[in-house]
């Protein structure tokens, strides 16, 4: 039961990086709606990692969540590092590091989280 | 006996309706620090022309809110600017990621209630600025709190019977800041 739900959930957040390759086709300036600054080797990054981790998801393969989850770990890293900079390799910003760090981290929790502890999901409040 | 059986699909639906609100409020206000994550940029974050994060800043001091803070924003703030400029984009970096995902997310609604103080102390009463933007988003907030807000369809939801039921201090710190 709890395996399903976190392949489910590691479904869900591979699928939620590929979505935000959306924001690829925004018009990057600071309209209303660009929400996320996703272009260039950012774009790349999220579809390749947001597959591996759908992929992870469907195949029960908790090791390419985890490989998924922290590819986007480093690339949030590294997008930190570089914000502001003439060198920028994601080509990214604040938002960018945001949607990277957030979809990384909980792959790896996600991951990492021991399987069959509990039988019983938690009930919403 | 008929009403009974007929109510408990309703009252499931109202749940699960409930529930994708809460997700939808969530992840809204995730956006919200996303989007505003975008424009805080180091180095100076906007010191050297007076734009960005320098700017609404400075009206801390140009526009009091609170004597006490403000005099911290002037003695300490500016002065030493590339250091909370850095603070404020991690801080609102992490809300934007673990709002969005909704991991620890009781944690996160307490960081951003903090920070929305933050901004309401900075800009409350600088010019064009429409109070009730700063309250709502300490309510909001509060409402994300209230509400556990990451176990709605959030990674919260799916972790937490893990947490609850597995022993150490790290899965209990966990437990409660979901």
């Amino acid at each position: 039961m709890t395996d399903e739900r976190l392949d489910r959930a590691a479904l869900v957040l591979g699928g939620a990086a590929l979505l935000s390759s959306l924001f690829a086709i925004s018009t990057g300036g600071p309209e209303p709606v660009d929400f996320i600054h996703v272009r260039g080797a950012a774009l790349g990054v999220l579809l390749v990692l947001g597959a591996i981790a759908a992929l992870g998801g469907i195949l029960h393969r908790r090791v390419l969540v985890i490989v998924a989850g922290a590819g986007l770990a480093i690339a949030a890293v590294i997008q930190l590092l570089q914000v502001g900079r003439a060198t920028n390799w994601l080509g990214g910003d604040g938002s960018t590091l945001a949607l990277m760090g957030g979809i990384g981290l909980a792959l790896l929790a996600v991951g990492l989280t021991s399987r069959n502890k509990v039988s019983q999901p938690d009930r919403p409040n | 006996m008929a009403t009974t059986t007929a109510a408990l699909p309703e009252a499931s639906m109202d749940a699960r309706l409930s529930r994708l609100c809460v997700a939808a409020l969530r992840i809204g206000v995730a956006l919200l620090w996303i989007q505003n994550a975008s424009w805080k940029t180091p180095p100076d974050f906007g010191r050297r022309d007076n734009g960005g994060l320098y700017f609404f800043t400075r009206f801390a001091v140009d526009h009091p809110v609170l004597p006490p803070y403000a005099w911290f924003v002037e003695q300490v703030v500016l002065p030493n600017f590339a250091f909370f400029g850095w603070v404020t984009l991690l801080i609102e970096s992490a809300l934007g990621a673990f709002l969005l995902v909704g991991l620890a997310t009781r944690l996160w609604a307490v960081v951003g209630i903090g920070q929305s103080l933050a901004i309401m102390l900075s800009v409350l009463n600088a010019p064009n600025e429409w109070h009730w933007s700063y309250y709502l988003m300490i309510l909001v907030h509060v409402a994300i709190f209230a509400t556990a807000a990451g176990r709605s369809f959030g990674v919260d939801g799916v972790l937490r019977p893990t947490w609850l039921a597995s022993p150490g201090r790290l899965n209990g710190l966990l437990a409660r800041l979901s």
